[in-house]
């Protein structure tokens, strides 16, 4: 049997049906279904922050994670293991680095945990190992320091050139 | 709004990025990037977690939330010139790989000064250590509240003062990956009153069996990995224990009284009323001479209704070398009183010709319902002659078919059809990956009476030629059909129609649904 949904609107526009116990994997939802009183048939529920296509893709993920168990208690004293990303997330994820960015804006603002940890570990898996050079060209990230100054830091963390 | 770079994300999310990052990878590449990375990096709000190779200087301590000294760090070097003490008051985590008990030692003089060390891992070096030092010297870490020791080497067990001290320390989580006894455990849970969950991943033997009264009211959580206890022994210290436990594991050998079923229901029902989920395994050798005793055939009570309103199920898996009879919680299945066999991948083909006769005496003391078998090293028509015997099944879970091609399935087909004639009370299939046609005509052969037929197809399958081959082709198991579920990689509404047509144009009349990748097929009655 299919549950209660709820409408969640894009901030351009676009609306989309959504079971009520998908939505509530955001945190962000879940508190103005509880807390603020809105109702689930008739209201439509505004993300500002979100754009269609981002949305579509975190309402994507959030079905296919509908069923995962929430996650433990003491998960934030847990270490972060950068290599348990499911091969269906790895799959979700191949997309460009806009798309994945905005994605963890989103993540980070409807608050749900599961896939601002993915997109976050992806990421992280984009840099691990990376000299500055290779980060500004993969990122396009542009050099502000004088020659002075970039000189001055290489002095100053010598330990960790050593490597 | 769009996206363009990186660096348009906040820094709260370079702070969740950098959480999945060795601080040594963080400085490397991000220091020298530009003004608004250095400022972040060498800000103090700014933790980071640092595993130690090699010598080399650390960078700003109070940075450091969690350090890993590595296997190859020269530990008394590196103890002496870098004292892990005050300077590291961000420190809450701290991992020592291969240390000897001496260095602890001193390094734990140095963590009392370490205000926020909340976990502590360490693996010991000695051959033998000496617990009450070890682990006495620990407790007096005020705010650890997760503690794990391993060691290859012997606990060295003598006589341990037993703590009297309420308030001793906050640990709660125990990992003990060392061999120890259980009088050894019991003086723990004295110094640690506020231990809730214990695990010992080694063997755990007992010295004697005069346990003190010690009060284990937080302790939810209890794993033994390794219990070389008899069941005597073992019942004794666990009524001591167990009173407010949730969740239990227990691994054990040799013993068979663990097998009794109705003395685990005696324990549980008396002193263990809040226990939730129970894992137990108990492992034999299973050879030729394996005998099935009257202990054994009592593990028949395990699919009583106890286990039943426990939401627990009995399974017993088999593989050349063990046999391991086992208990845990449902996880989606249907709750029943059904024995549950499993045969798993390490049975090998050469073994495979005695596994009939080793399997007799067995499947006489227990009435097998569901069958759970790897058939990567079975031959068909040794799972042919298997399912023979096994009268009373009615489910059969096959994870891996072997390939029908190679094992020139068409010259053994009259064979197995005539062999599967009987097999009635088969009537739930589960093939976990189908490659080729004839692996699913073989499974239409063996189970002809099935009515809930499940397969999980890869891309090598034709779906058009299987739902041909099921419904267009003259077998006998359309008539009992009442459910296909056919697990599929994406396909287009177009093929379902074609498939919807296919599975019509027989005397039979069959819904058809695609749902989140399974094409349903469902007799309409």
């Amino acid at each position: 049997m299919a549950g209660n949904k709820i409408k969640l609107q894009s901030n351009d526009g676009d609306t989309f049906d959504v079971d009520v116990e998908i939505a509530k994997q955001s945190a962000t939802i879940k508190t103005m279904l509880e807390d603020l009183g809105m109702s689930e048939e008739d209201d439509v529920i505004p993300l500002p922050n979100v754009n269609s296509a981002i949305l579509k893709k975190v309402i994507q993920w959030a079905t296919h994670h509908k069923d995962d168990p929430p996650p433990p208690e003491d998960d934030e004293n847990r270490e972060k293991n950068l290599s348990d990303i499911s091969s269906w997330d790895q799959d979700f994820l191949k997309v460009d680095q806009g798309t994945l960015f905005e994605l963890i804006l989103a993540a980070n603002y409807l608050d749900i945990k599961g896939l601002l940890d993915v997109t976050c570990k992806t990421v992280a898996n984009m840099i691990k190992g990376r000299t500055p050079e290779e980060i500004r060209r993969q990122f396009n990230i542009k050099n502000d320091f004088t020659p002075q100054e970039e000189e001055q830091i290489k002095k100053e963390n010598e330990w960790c050139e050593e490597k | 709004m769009t996206i363009a770079s990186i660096e348009c994300l906040p820094d709260e999310i370079f702070v969740e990025i950098f959480r999945y990052l060795d601080g040594y990878d963080i400085l490397q590449s991000f220091l020298n990037l530009n003004h608004r990375f250095r400022q972040l990096l060498t800000s103090s709000s700014l933790k980071m977690r640092v595993k130690l190779c090699e010598e080399i200087l650390l960078p700003q301590k109070y940075q450091i939330y969690s350090l890993h000294l590595s296997y190859d760090l020269h530990m008394d070097q590196f103890l002496t010139s870098c004292p892990i003490d005050s300077s590291f008051n961000h420190l809450e985590s701290l991992n020592i790989q291969f240390i000897r008990t001496d260095q602890v030692l001193r390094l734990l003089q140095n963590l009392l000064y370490c205000p926020r060390l909340h976990q502590l891992t360490i693996r010991l070096v000695d051959n033998q250590i000496d617990l009450y030092t070890i682990y006495s010297s620990i407790f007096r870490l005020r705010v650890l509240n997760y503690l794990k020791i391993s060691s290859l080497g012997n606990g060295l067990s003598f006589f341990w003062p037993y703590q009297s001290l309420k308030s001793a320390n906050l640990i709660k989580y125990l990992i003990i990956d060392h061999p120890c006894t259980v009088n050894d455990i019991m003086t723990i849970l004295s110094f640690t009153p506020n231990l809730c969950h214990l695990t010992c991943k080694k063997s755990l033997t007992c010295l004697f069996t005069s346990f003190p009264l010690i009060a284990t009211d937080k302790l939810i959580f209890l794993s033994l990995k390794d219990c070389q206890m008899d069941f005597d022994t073992f019942e004794i210290f666990l009524r001591r224990i167990s009173s407010n436990l949730q969740i239990m594991k227990v691994v054990t050998f040799n013993d068979s009284s663990y097998l009794d079923a109705n003395r685990w229901q005696q324990l549980i029902s008396t002193n263990m009323l809040q226990l939730q989920k129970f894992y137990f395994e108990y492992h034999e050798y299973f050879d030729d001479d394996y005998k099935v005793t009257p202990v054994h055939q009592s593990a028949n009570q395990f699919t009583n209704q106890f286990l039943i309103e426990k939401q627990w199920k009995f399974d017993i898996s088999i593989d050349n070398f063990e046999i391991i009879y086992s208990i845990q919680p449902y996880t989606n299945e249907i709750l029943d009183s059904k024995l549950r066999l499993r045969l798993t991948k390490h049975l090998t083909e050469s073994l495979n010709k005695s596994l009939i006769r080793k399997l007799d005496p067995f499947l006489t003391a227990f009435k097998i319902t569901h069958l759970n078998v790897d058939c990567s090293n079975i031959p068909i028509l040794m799972l042919t002659k298997l399912i023979q015997k096994l009268s009373y099944l009615t489910n059969l879970t096959i994870l891996c078919l072997p390939s029908c091609e190679a094992e020139n399935w068409l010259n053994k087909k009259h064979r197995i059809v005539r062999l599967s004639q009987k097999n009635h009370s088969i009537t739930q299939v589960n093939l976990h990956s189908i490659s080729d046609m004839q692996q699913i005509e073989f499974v239409i052969c063996l189970c002809p009476f099935v009515e809930y037929l499940t397969m999980n197809c890869t891309d090598d399958i034709d779906l058009t030629s299987l739902v041909k081959l099921i419904f267009q082709t003259n077998h006998k198991c359309i008539e009992y059909l009442k459910q296909l579920c056919l697990i599929v990689p994406p396909v287009r509404d177009e093929l379902i129609q074609n498939l919807w047509r296919m599975a019509n144009s027989c005397r039979c009349n069959f819904a058809v649904k695609y749902i989140n990748e399974i094409i349903y097929f469902q007799r309409n009655l």
